[in-house]
């Protein structure tokens, strides 16, 4: 019954409507969709079982958090779903934490007494964040795992930076580059060799490389892009799909979509085992987290560190800037 | 990692622990067979191994499910049929 709901909502729903402050026209995702199944998702009676890839993410991104040694008095959590990454904020770095979310359901999943500091809710579209918050008034903007369901990506980006302060932060988590590479191999193989096509079933994904030149893009400065991955083990791949829908991580690709026919999704499941499997019978799953940050000096810790975050500060005259052309004192003719 | 659904109560849960576990054999041996074939696969290139398979998951589904399913559920399950 629910599945047959959500299908018709992913047939009947519209495209929609432009955005006024997105750059390009790129329409991936329907996003109608995505919030139905993430307000289902946070209903469902086993939501907090599949915390588990969220948790792990905020509190790796929470680790980089902290190693930025400043307070602030509100932290504004874009897409933050049931608030993962709020979760994790302690009273003495800030005072005050705001999560944005489309999905009403997911924002309030959780009481407020699960949480250390104050928080407000606001029920929004993240593609749209200056309609939210007023330009230049933010002290740090974070997101941990939402950005890969925005359709307009540079467009969010630049909105992010608008609504920064001057010298403010941004730090943000999304899926990217080889995330559930299994499945998709696995899916493909099984279409091409079932039905001799093959049909969108994973997202696409933000390769690492573009991150950085996207927030370049976007004018942050003093970036730091690293990357992560968190690898789980299923039992099989149904066990897999389950928990993604159970995330509300379901595919919401726009388009006519058709279901997975069942000798499909069998043939898919025998090719994961085979082609992905360990040797204990499981099949793992990846999970390929891109971290962003852009932030005014990046402490020792992180450069020595592998993983990746992102992080991304928002100019201001106080950042070490390069001088002007023809400025320089030292001849590189004799240094060299 | 334990799964949210129980995996025994609805149609694709049975699909789901019969092509692993019911006929493991035979979903290996189609797995295998994608295997040594997957940089050049086309349509139908693993057929016969996966006629096999999917008479073995048809059996599974059927026998398990006419002896542990009420009747109302049959109505389902022929439906569930057609679709294969």
């Amino acid at each position: 019954m629910l599945r047959s709901l959500a299908r018709r909502a992913a047939i009947s729903s519209a495209s929609p409507a432009a955005n006024p402050h997105t750059l390009g026209p790129f329409q991936i995702f329907d996003r109608d969709v995505k919030r139905i199944q993430k307000n289902r998702a946070a209903l469902r009676e086993g939501s907090r079982m599949v915390d588990y890839v969220q948790e792990e993410v905020a509190d790796r991104m929470m680790e980089r958090f902290m190693d930025i040694k400043r307070t602030f008095d509100t932290v504004l959590d874009l897409g933050s779903g049931p608030g993962h990454f709020t979760k994790l904020l302690e009273p003495e770095r800030a005072k005050k934490a705001v999560m944005i979310d489309s999905s009403d359901k997911a924002l309030h999943r959780d009481p407020d007494s699960e949480f250390e500091v104050q928080v407000e809710r606001i029920c929004g579209d993240e593609e749209n964040l200056l309609q939210i918050v007023d330009p230049n008034s933010q002290e740090a903007i974070v997101s941990c795992l939402s950005l890969h369901w925005v359709n307009d990506l540079p467009g969010t980006l630049v909105q992010i930076r608008e609504a920064l302060k001057p010298d403010g932060l941004f730090l943000g988590a999304m899926f990217g580059g080889d995330t559930l590479f299994e499945l998709r191999t696995a899916l493909q193989l099984a279409e091409l060799e079932r039905e001799g096509g093959i049909a969108p079933h994973i997202s696409p994904m933000t390769q690492t490389r573009d991150i950085s030149n996207l927030m370049g893009r976007a004018g942050f400065t003093l970036l730091t892009v690293d990357v992560d991955e968190v690898n789980v083990a299923y039992p099989n791949m149904w066990a897999l799909m389950d928990d993604l829908g159970a995330m509300g991580e379901a595919n919401a690709i726009l388009g006519p979509r058709r279901a997975l026919r069942r000798d499909t999704l069998a043939a898919a499941s025998a090719i994961y085992s085979v082609l992905h499997g360990s040797e204990d019978g499981s099949v793992p799953a990846t999970f390929q987290v891109i971290y962003m940050a852009s932030h005014l000096f990046v402490p020792g810790p992180l450069a020595h560190n592998h993983r990746c975050i992102q992080i991304g500060w928002k100019p201001a005259h106080t950042q070490p800037q390069p001088l002007e052309r023809g400025t320089g004192k030292v001849s590189l003719k004799e240094v060299l | 990692m334990n799964s949210t659904v129980s995996t025994t109560k609805t149609p694709l849960g049975r699909l789901a622990v019969h092509s692993t576990a019911t006929c493991s054999i035979q979903a290996t041996a189609y797995g295998k067979c994608i295997l040594a074939t997957y940089t050049d696969v086309t349509k139908d290139v693993c057929k016969e191994e996966f006629t096999k398979f999917a008479t073995c998951l048809r059996q599974a589904v059927c026998h398990s499910s006419l002896r542990s399913l009420p009747l109302a559920q049959l109505d389902g399950l022929y439906q569930m049929g057609r679709k294969w």
